[in-house]
């Protein structure tokens, strides 16, 4: 016996006990082809990424099944057979999962769509962050514009020393955790150059990088 | 003043927190390793490890596949 796990998405104009009839079906197709179903669990009515047989939402529900692979692809056959079901997708897993914990997600597939680049706001050019960075993500630009005089003024004075190692960006040890904060932002060596003397700055300063951060970006694309 | 060398090292993000499993149904973690067309992000955009990437790239394939990612973005809606 082994272990597999089986998402499917129900038709979405099925509602309320419509559901639980669909799941007893697909229970039905379970034990026709002789597996077991170990547990089921409803996502509920969930917008789906792209749209299936011309579909905007789905009914997903999760399956967690015991059998042997010959039945697995028995079960596929009623799958692909029943209209009601759009999709399905069957992993075979190694062990089974504790059922309590098993990660639901939740459905963010309305809010991508509305806020357009909402989910990237903390992400800066193409390849940006690839993590969305919290706090500083939704930094107002206005503030950026406000700081941007005193940044002028200090950064000279940084210059003035820097020039003494023209070729090595060099940095203290301290800044280690500063700089983690960034570790996606700067591709660019230019961009990692303006990068290091900043942080020197905050040193100094000990202010809160977010915002010297996207100063630095606006910077550079000037230069 | 001390000075040293700074290597802009990227860390695995799953290698660091290792309770976030590589899951298909993750699908807001797994969107951090996608372009906003859609395409899988490199890793040396990213910084994952190879055996995490490898396993994020069947995690985003079967995503796609079930309708919890797109496979490109939507150009109507964005």
């Amino acid at each position: 016996m082994r272990n597999y796990e089986c998402l499917f998405i129900a038709n979405p104009n099925i509602e309320g006990d419509g559901m639980s009839s669909v799941v007893e079906k697909v229970t039905a197709y379970v034990k026709e082809a002789g597996a077991e179903v170990a547990n089921i669990q409803h996502w509920g009515k969930r917008r789906l990424a792209y749209q299936i047989e011309k579909q905007q939402y789905g009914n997903y529900v999760l399956m967690y099944i015991n059998g042997e692979a010959p039945k697995i692809v028995d079960l596929q056959r009623s799958f692909e057979l029943d209209s009601t079901i759009l999709a399905y997708l069957t992993i075979r897993l190694d062990e089974m999962p504790e059922f309590d914990k098993v990660f639901i997600p939740e459905d963010d597939g309305e809010e991508d769509r509305r806020g357009g680049r909402s989910r990237y706001e903390g992400s800066r050019g193409k390849y940006g962050s690839s993590a969305p960075t919290g706090p500083e993500g939704k930094a107002p630009v206005k503030d950026v514009v406000l700081e941007e005089d005193e940044e002028d003024d200090v950064e000279m004075d940084v210059d003035v020393d820097a020039d003494a190692d023209v070729d090595l960006v060099e940095i203290e040890d301290e800044d280690e955790s500063v700089a983690e904060n960034d570790d996606d932002t700067e591709e660019l060596k230019s961009d990692a150059k303006i990068d290091t003397e900043s942080d020197a700055l905050d040193d100094d300063n000990s202010d809160d990088d977010s915002d010297d951060d996207s100063d630095d970006d606006i910077e550079s694309e000037k230069k | 003043m001390r000075f040293k060398m700074q290597y802009k090292r990227k860390i695995c993000k799953f290698c660091e927190n290792k309770e976030v499993p590589v899951d298909y149904k993750n699908s807001s973690t797994l969107k951090r390793f996608l372009t906003e067309e859609g395409k899988i992000l490199p890793r040396r955009i990213t910084g994952t490890c190879a055996s995490h990437q490898r396993q994020v790239v069947t995690a985003i394939k079967r995503a796609r596949n079930i309708a919890l990612i797109a496979y490109s973005a939507d150009v109507k809606n964005v």
